[in-house]
């Protein structure tokens, strides 16, 4: 302490530090041992005891650079862009050496044609356009970089205006011209009509785009309303429409299936007493085809043929029909491996039958799902028939499982026909007989369920219309009266 | 500085607007210097300046114009010209407040010169033939007159180079745009001009002054008709002492001898200034007194310590930017659109729809009307140009000018010309911030004259003399 305030005071202190030395020569030779980076305070403080190890505090030395601040001076330039030779000034970096101003490259000028007295009057002469109010409008052009909004806004020669549709027919109708003129090579070149194609302009079909434009710009608040309420109304409609057709379609579908259930009934009936089935099997896709109506009497023809050529001869087809006719009896002929694969028969003679199926045994099979049941007894009666499974079964349980939803409806049914719901002797005519009964029932009991939701729709359809039009709605017996 | 294509070149921004200069560099966020454009002008000592003119309305045209004659016979040394907030705010016997603007354009040069020595010499401080200046214009500003600008420029003041920019083209710039319908609804004059591609359109453009000061005056009748008594601006009062809401005011007036009749009505119109920038409001859809009136409504202080609660009345006269046919109250008021005076009872009179505009297609698609209100004045000005550009337009409507500043001054303009241009995507741009808002030319200058790009386009020293004054028109588009 002593030592500090002499240190302050700058007192000589000589005398003690030599007292000191001799007194504790011990002390002084570990004062001489003083590490460094600790303050002598500190140093004192825990001088003589145990060396503790010290964290020498490391700071971010100053950043020594080797280069200077750059000067930045304030200098004058000129740029190239420029005709004059103006010199403005700017801070620049002292060493950075004065080349052509950084942004006169910017400097982009639009090349707008220029032509000679010669190639005006060969090419460029017009009964609208002087020659004098030619080099003005180009004038404006290069002034304004072909901005011809603002040409034509711009444009005033001798009191006169133009339209921009006239400026701009003029402006490439010139350039096409002296293209034409100038071009060495032959007129169809297709550089030149590429190049020439770059300047078409109609000025008619332009004026008419801005008229539209015009009337499109003019609207109301009102009219708009009311074209997107129009708007939205058509697209309704048109969803509407959709679905009803789509609706039709099943329900046509629908019919269909029946008809053909009939008709393949008819058939099967026939072909068993001719003991030809399977070919009547082998045709219901065509009976089922739509160019060929589903006509019953049809696919009983077919059926009862039960040979493709005869087919294609006797059968009042459409070319496409002999088109498929022919495709399958390629088929037919090219005896594909594969031919037993579509077909459940097992005899050789029916496998060729079963090919006739395959082309479009796809189709074949959305249909069975589109028409629901109506198909699938006859199926299931001659895939019980040809497919015996192994060992002894009953008759009654090859009759086709009715849909859990609707076999309530159906048993309901049966039981108003007074017919049991299970074959009481189950023969295989009684069997087939009730299936094509269960079958039939499922057929009506669909056809019901839609009779009866579009009748409901045309309710709702009248109801909209009437509060459409802003009569009262009729009463429900009323419909139900038209409809009648 | 290279990045933002920047190079300054420390040149001068000087906007000389209808009510207030702004200057300063190029380059500057804000202008270095603002002061009022009324000069107050001090007659020589000998002459006697015509101070017995009665009442407090406007200056007679007459006495006005008569002045300005002596003031071009007497040599200049007799007239004392005072510029600055501080100099034309403070009261001086026979000091007259005169405006070198007339609807845009330069009236007086000698009043504009000594705005530009204000500028130079006492604001900024600068030596002009050190730095290139940059002016701004009306857009529709004439060719003789910026001869005039460039003569002044290159023969009195010496500037190295020159250049002189439309307010419109400046204002989209400042708002980041090259194409744009600029509406400016500033002190003296509103207009609606439209730009494209850094063009101002000269088609459709249309400017009436039906602007800040228009309302100011318009309140002044109001009030004048509403209290009895004429409104006591703030010089004239020495002491006031309060009193109850709506009763006389009760202050002791200062003796104010020999006051000019236009500092004592300028003084009355900043007094509705400041009543203006507190209570006015613009009212978002058209103006609908009962709507209104369940409004709150907002107390106002005159200087003389008059009082009271204003209620739709705050609404009604900002009205008549929108509807000025129907709400202006004082007829009596000249009112001129695109430069002419417009005359109460031709009603439409279609001489007065702006030969000036130019392009008679544009007059037609102006309506028989000319005396419309702001969204009108937008539309139409984009309704006379091209129909290919007239969407970009309506989406960068620009709003600039201190009238703007209005409460429900942007979203009345959105609400009507959505209807106007129904079919239209209409979107408006209007500065949130004040100082832009107000400065929005000086800003587009600064951008524009800070630009490296820029610099190739400066009418130099060269130029002027060898191809005159001429120059500017072929220049400066």
């Amino acid at each position: 302490m002593a030592n500090d305030v002499l240190d302050i005071m700058e007192v000589d202190r000589e005398p003690s530090v030599s007292h000191k030395a001799q007194a504790l020569p011990t002390t002084s030779a570990k004062k001489e041992k003083k590490p460094e980076g600790v303050s002598r305070e500190l140093f004192n403080l825990i001088g003589g005891a145990p060396a503790v190890v010290i964290n020498k505090p490391t700071f971010k030395a100053k950043p020594r650079l080797a280069s200077k601040a750059t000067h930045w001076v304030w200098r004058g330039f000129t740029s190239s862009a420029r005709e004059d030779d103006l010199v403005l000034h700017h801070w620049v970096k002292a060493n950075d050496e004065p080349l052509d101003y950084h942004f006169a490259s910017f400097n982009q000028m639009v090349d707008v044609v220029e032509y000679t007295d010669t190639e005006y009057d060969l090419y460029l002469k017009s009964d609208e356009w002087s020659r004098s109010e030619t080099d003005y409008l180009l004038d404006l052009c290069r002034r304004f970089d072909l901005r011809f909004v603002v040409i034509a806004d711009r444009y005033d020669f001798q009191g006169t205006t133009r339209s921009i549709e006239d400026i701009k027919e003029r402006y490439y109708m010139i350039q096409q011209k002296l293209l034409r003129a100038r071009h060495q090579g032959g007129m169809h070149d297709q550089a030149l009509q590429r190049e020439l194609s770059l300047y078409e302009y109609n000025k008619d079909r332009e004026i008419e785009r801005k008229t539209y434009l015009e009337g499109l710009y003019r609207r109301t608040l009102d009219q708009i309303q009311e074209e997107e309420t129009l708007f939205l109304e058509a697209r309704r409609l048109e969803t509407n429409e959709k679905r009803l057709t789509q609706e039709r379609q099943s329900i046509l579908r629908l019919l269909n299936a029946h008809e053909t259930n009939l008709a393949l009934r008819n058939a099967s009936l026939r072909s068993r007493r001719n003991a030809s089935l399977q070919v009547g099997v082998g045709k219901l896709d065509d009976s089922q085809s739509p160019d060929r109506g589903g006509s019953p009497q049809l696919v009983g023809q077919d059926g009862y043929l039960g040979d493709t050529t005869m087919t294609e001869v006797d059968s009042p087809s459409t070319p496409a029909m002999t088109y498929k006719n022919k495709k399958r009896k390629l088929l037919k002929r090219s005896g594909t491996t594969e031919s037993g694969k579509g077909s459940l028969a097992s005899s050789p003679a029916l496998a060729n039958h079963g090919q006739l199926g395959t082309p479009r045994g796809t189709e074949m099979h959305d249909f069975d799902n589109g028409m629901g049941v109506a198909v699938t007894p006859l199926m299931t009666r001659l895939s019980s028939k040809d497919k015996h499974p192994p060992g002894a079964y009953l008759r009654s349980t090859r009759i086709a499982p009715v849909k859990l939803s609707m076999s309530q409806k159906v048993l309901a049914f049966l039981d108003e026909l007074n017919v049991p719901p299970r074959p009481v002797m189950a023969t295989g005519p009684i069997c087939s007989e009730f299936d094509h009964l269960q079958a039939n029932i499922l057929t009506l009991l669909d056809l019901k369920k839609h009779v009866d939701k579009l009748e409901h729709d045309v309710k709702v359809s009248l109801a909209r219309k009437a509060m459409l039009l802003g009569q009262s709605p009729p009463s429900v017996h009323h419909i139900v009266k038209e409809e009648q | 500085m290279v990045v933002y294509c920047g190079d300054e070149v420390s040149a001068l921004v000087l906007d000389i607007g209808g009510s207030w200069v702004r200057a300063g560099y190029a380059g500057d966020d804000t202008p270095k210097a603002v002061l009022p454009s009324w000069v107050g002008c001090l007659q020589g000592e000998t002459q006697d300046a015509p101070a017995e003119e009665k009442g407090q309305g406007s200056p007679k045209p007459s006495s006005d114009a008569m002045e300005v004659d002596e003031a071009k016979a007497t040599p200049k040394s007799t007239t004392k010209y005072l510029i600055g907030d501080g100099e034309t705010s403070a009261w001086r016997p026979h000091m007259e407040l005169k405006n070198p603007l007339q609807d845009g354009l330069v009236n007086d040069w000698d009043l504009y010169e000594q705005i530009w020595h204000a500028c130079f010499d006492k604001q900024l401080r600068v030596d002009p033939r050190e730095n290139p200046l940059f002016v701004t214009e009306a857009s529709w500003n004439t060719p003789a007159l910026r001869e005039k600008l460039v003569e002044l420029a290159f023969e009195k003041f010496e500037f190295p180079a020159f250049y002189v920019a439309k307010d419109a083209v400046l204002s989209a710039f400042a708002s980041g745009r090259s194409t744009a319908v600029v509406l400016d609804c500033g002190g003296t004059t509103t207009s609606a001009v439209a730009v494209y591609d850094g063009y101002m359109l000269k088609q459709g453009q249309n400017y009436n002054n039906i602007a800040g000061d228009f309302i100011s005056e318009q309140m002044l009748y109001q009030f004048q008709k509403d209290v009895g008594q004429p409104l006591v601006p703030r010089y004239q009062v020495a002491s006031k002492k309060p009193v109850e809401l709506g009763q006389p005011a009760d202050a002791v007036l200062r003796d104010r001898p020999d006051t000019h009749p236009s500092y004592h009505h300028r003084m009355q119109l900043q007094t509705l200034h400041e009543y203006k920038e507190t209570v006015c409001q613009v009212s978002e859809f058209p103006y609908q007194e009962e709507v209104l009136a369940a409004r709150p409504q907002k107390p106002f202080e005159f200087p003389d310590g008059f009082n009271l609660q204003v209620g739709t009345e705050r609404y009604r006269l900002p009205e008549i930017l929108f509807q000025p046919q129907e709400y202006i109250v004082d007829r009596s008021q000249s009112v001129h659109v695109n430069g002419k005076p417009w005359d109460w009872s031709g009603g439409n009179q279609p001489q007065a729809n702006g030969s000036t505009v130019g392009n008679p297609t544009a007059a037609g698609s102006a309506g028989a009307n000319p005396l419309m209100g702001v969204p009108r004045m937008i539309y139409n000005c984009v309704n006379a140009c091209d129909i290919d550009v007239r969407p970009h337009l309506l989406n960068n409507v620009v709003l600039t000018g201190g009238s703007t500043l209005f409460p429900g001054f942007t979203d009345r303009v959105n609400f009507e010309l959505s209807h106007l241009a129904a079919g239209q995507r209409v979107r408006m741009h209007a500065a949130g911030n004040t100082v832009e808002r107000k400065y929005s030319t000086w800003l587009g200058g600064s951008i524009l004259a800070s630009l490296g790009t820029f610099h190739q386009l400066w009418i130099s020293r060269q130029d002027y003399s060898e191809h005159g004054a001429s120059i500017v028109n072929k220049k400066c588009q």
